[in-house]
């Protein structure tokens, strides 16, 4: 599969393969009830510190499958329950698409 | 019908533990698996504390044991360790699973690199030498698990210090292998022989078509590759495995390979081989009948795919492996690969294995020559020694009770931890067998346990010798005050003792969905020509 290069198709991409990751994860950890969040809805007060990392992780890897190199998304905002882009999904996916644009 | 144990796992790091949940699906045919996941970094607290876990996973990466390079204190600091899992094992049940330092040493001087790797390898000594000497211990090599698959994409720096995770999910696939393998090796069993295919296998070529002289089995590509498949399996051999061969060639040309060309493999190193036009499946099931195996406990490797699903389709319980010689890569790491001849260690039985088949093979000739059964039986000189709570059989009596599946009453499995709270709650009883043709080692278990025979079992090496009937007898004789119960539990696997009760002198109380329940009335009649010895 040839890497996306054009800034809007890497950004569908990251979105792709963070929505996957999270829908993956959400069968891995027997929470269905996850999969029914919405974009607007808050994910960080639903998951412990342990399943962010694991999102965190996961998302890194499928973005690296996608995408051909590694991207780290690793931030100290993740984990803060004040500034934390799980706070509302849909941050968590332009987050994700950010860090994957900003290479 | 196999119930499947239960099995808790315990997880505590200095990492986040969690992805390695997925070590319970990859054991979900051996065991009903529960996990915790213990808090991070209190390695001393769960070590000491109360947490109670079938298998206790500690996984340390390198800032346990220093901060930036390994040094003297490394070694202090695993030394330390071994101190709290000896301490552990002392007063909890439980196997505890370690692994080995996963870190590169760099260093911009060559002879501080240079003490660097010793260092580091001294931390991974103490933790060897523990699991040596203590069979409740395991050490998963990690460093050299994320080594294949390359450092670079094992580790995440980043996220080690930002979130005490540092491995990519491609490493926590790795590592959660690499468990799941180590915890299998002491649930399930072993198979035990490995049967291969002769041509374009063991060498290069057709030796019918192509002749003895230029076959390609050498040191030069690529028959350098069928030379380093026979090393192998010497080194398997050497493991406790026992090695067959099946061929379609006339067995003159088979031998005489062996005699003319100089191979590592000599024929004196298969146990049994069967070289005609017959097909491989019919071989293979008479080589289960001579050696008195299941065939669960064969591994096929064939070149040819015609062959391997022969041999699949009709006898579905022999595991059957390709061996592409086009494809170097993978055929030399085939039987490296193969997890069900993985094991946490070898027992002398394993070892002298080879022996003891070759001398049922001579028993099996003697039998043949013989004018009657009790003759041949009488002329065996058979001698059953049997040793009860010993624990330096612990080893070998735990393992033939999670092995055999055939000749076994309940087909209960136990921990080595089960079987030492059996000896110190009732009796185990060990059965060593020796004869004219050699000691057979420890064949027989037995578990009493509040006036019940919870387990009875016999290897199938020692069957058709009607020593199942004396060792029973002499149990009977020990533990029947006041009375003796037992049980039969039908598997897919035991039906050959389904009458053995009934036919050794115990009654028939009550049945049901689990099996039958018996209680003793006279037991089993007296084998003459078997002598027991009580050790």
């Amino acid at each position: 599969m040839t890497p996306p290069t054009s800034t809007s198709s890497r950004t569908e991409s990251a979105v792709a393969a963070a929505r996957a990751t999270l829908d993956r994860l959400v069968d891995t950890w027997g929470r269905p009830e996850l999969g029914a969040l919405g974009p607007e809805d808050n994910l960080f007060e639903k998951i412990d510190s342990f399943a962010v990392v694991e999102l965190l992780l996961e998302t890194e890897s499928e973005i690296e499958k996608a995408l051909g190199r590694y991207i780290p998304l690793a931030d100290e905002s993740i984990l803060d329950s004040t500034r934390s882009p799980l706070l509302r999904i849909q941050n968590w996916f332009e987050y994700v698409a950010e860090a994957v644009n900003r290479g | 019908m196999t119930t499947a144990r239960a099995l808790s796992i315990g997880f505590v790091g200095n990492v986040v533990t969690n992805p390695f949940g997925k070590v319970s699906g990859r054991l979900a045919d051996l065991a009903d698996v529960s996990f915790e996941h213990l808090p991070i970094g209190q390695i001393e607290q769960v070590l000491t504390g109360p947490a109670a876990a079938d298998v206790l996973i500690v996984h340390l990466d390198h800032r346990w044991y220093f901060d930036v390079a390994p040094d003297k204190g490394a070694a202090a600091r695993a030394r330390g360790l071994a101190e709290l899992v000896l301490a552990r094992l002392a007063q909890a049940p439980g196997t505890i699973i370690l692994n080995t330092v996963p870190f590169v040493p760099v260093s911009s001087v060559e002879s501080d690199l240079h003490d660097q790797l010793e260092a580091l390898a001294r931390v991974n000594a103490v933790l060897f030498g523990l699991a040596r000497s203590h069979e409740r211990v395991s050490v998963i090599d990690a460093a050299g698990a994320l080594a294949l698959l390359g450092f670079a994409n094992a580790f995440r720096e980043r996220n080690r210090y930002m979130y005490q995770m540092p491995y990519a999910p491609a490493a926590v696939d790795v590592l959660v292998e690499r468990y799941a393998d180590a915890i299998a090796a002491r649930l399930r069993a072993r198979r035990k022989v490995v049967v291969v295919d002769a041509d374009n296998t063991l060498w290069g070529g057709i030796v019918g078509e192509d002749g003895v002289e230029n076959l390609e089995v050498d040191n030069d590509y690529p028959g350098i590759v069928h030379t380093q498949l026979q090393r192998q399996l010497l080194r398997l051999k050497s493991l406790g495995i026992l090695l067959c061969a099946v061929t379609k060639n006339n067995e003159e040309d088979f031998c005489s390979v062996f005699e003319q060309r100089a191979m590592p493999l000599r024929l004196d190193d298969l146990v049994a081989y069967r070289s005609n036009w017959s097909e491989k499946s019919e071989n293979i099931r008479e080589l289960a009948e001579t050696l008195n195996l299941g065939l669960d406990s064969f591994i096929f490797i064939d070149d040819n795919p015609f062959e391997i699903e022969e041999v699949r389709a009709r006898l579905p319980s022999v595991e059957c492996h390709l061996f592409d010689r086009t494809r170097p890569e993978q055929a030399l790491s085939l039987l490296d690969g193969i997890a069900s001849l993985r094991a946490r260690n070898v027992t002398v039985e394993d070892l002298a294995k080879t022996e003891l088949y070759r001398g049922e093979a001579q028993r099996q000739e003697l039998q043949r020559s013989a004018a009657s059964m009790d003759e041949y039986l009488a002329s065996l000189d058979i001698r059953v020694h049997m040793a009860r709570n010993n624990p330096g059989s612990l080893r070998r009596v735990t393992q033939l009770i999670n092995k055999t599946n055939q000749f076994n009453l309940t087909t209960r499995r136990y921990t080595e931890d089960e079987v030492a709270t059996a000896m110190r709650e009732g009796s185990v009883y060990a059965a060593r067998v020796a004869d004219r043709f050699g000691d057979m080692g420890i064949v027989g278990v037995a578990v009493v346990r509040g006036g019940a025979l919870e387990t009875f079992l016999m290897s199938c090496r020692a069957l058709g010798r009607r020593i199942e009937s004396q060792v029973l007898r002499y149990i009977c004789q020990q533990e029947a005050d006041p009375e003796l119960r037992a049980h039969y539990r039908p598997t897919p696997k035991n039906r050959m003792v389904e009458t053995f009760l009934d036919d050794n002198g115990f009654a028939l109380v009550g049945s049901g969905p689990e099996g039958r329940d018996y209680r003793l009335t006279r037991g089993p009649d007296d084998t003459a020509y078997i002598h027991i010895i009580a050790d």
